[in-house]
């Protein structure tokens, strides 16, 4: 089974959008900053999506996507989950390998189709 | 600095952040610094911080959930959340005259706090919106430093751009 990794430093987002998944038949795992997130994504080889806000505290999420591809030889697809929408952020996580982009609040629905087909490609 | 049409500018910008940041508000007025401070001496009120800062401006956004049960039902987290998402949309629409500004995560502070965010202001600008639901929260926006030269966009006062949120940009 594959799984989707949601790293935000609100418990708020995480329950939102973990329920959304997991409604949806998605196995969830979850962290509370990107350095959680880098270790939950050594523990679970299954993870295939990985759902990101980018400003938490220890560390930011672009800086966890640069650590992904660059230290753990990791190129699971990226989705930005945010309150920014600066073009210079979005282009370092263009750079980083980032998928995709979303500014908050997350819309499940209009986003579940996309995730599907991040997840099997 | 202290120019009218700057004070007009970020107090609607502050404003429309708060309303696309509450969908149930009934609606957003502003209220004086004199009304803002009073809120230190409120009970069971909680107070939400987060800097914005960049070369041109640094300001602070304070966040306010009043004691009232509707108030109360929202927990901390969903609290805070709240506040970064309204730094998240002040920000945004903030890029048009500063495009290089950083926020940070929302720092929970206690109400009486209020009295000594106020002391480095150059300008303050506070609103109070109650949602359907009887929620009723205060955002003010607390101007530390910023350029003397910076104006704000004419064609945009008042009227900020609405936004496309929540849809996945794939790269």
């Amino acid at each position: 089974m594959s799984r989707v990794l949601v790293v935000d430093d609100s418990a708020t987002v995480r329950n939102e959008v973990a329920g959304f998944l997991q409604q949806n038949g998605l196995q969830v795992v979850t962290a509370q900053d990107g350095r959680d997130g880098l270790m939950q994504l050594t523990r679970h080889s299954d993870i295939r999506l990985i759902i990101c806000d980018v400003n938490m505290p220890n560390m930011d999420g672009l800086t966890m996507a640069e650590k992904t591809r660059d230290e753990l030889r990791n190129t699971t697809p990226i989705i930005m989950l945010t309150t920014e929408s600066c073009p210079k952020m979005k282009q370092r996580g263009k750079a980083a390998g980032v998928r995709g982009w979303i500014v908050k609040p997350f819309n499940g629905p209009g986003t579940i189709g996309a995730i599907q087909k991040l997840m099997s490609a | 600095m202290r120019d009218h049409s700057h004070n007009d500018y970020l107090q609607g910008l502050l404003s429309s952040s708060l309303a696309s940041c509450i969908t149930s508000l009934g609606g957003v007025q502003a209220i004086s610094a004199e009304e803002w401070e009073a809120l230190a001496e409120s009970q069971n009120t909680r107070l939400v911080v987060l800097t914005l800062s960049g070369y041109s401006l640094r300001c602070l956004l304070a966040l306010v959930a009043d004691g009232t049960n509707a108030t109360r039902s929202m927990d901390d987290d969903e609290l805070q959340e709240l506040a970064n998402n309204l730094c998240g949309t002040l920000k945004r629409q903030l890029s048009a005259v500063f495009p290089q500004l950083g926020m940070s995560t929302p720092n929970a502070l206690p109400v009486a706090c209020i009295a000594y965010l106020q002391e480095a202001e150059q300008l303050m600008m506070a609103v109070h919106g109650v949602a359907t639901d009887g929620s009723s929260l205060t955002a003010c926006l607390l101007v530390l430093q910023a350029d003397d030269d910076w104006a704000p966009p004419a064609a945009q006062l008042n009227a900020p751009e609405p936004e496309v949120l929540g849809e996945l940009e794939l790269f």
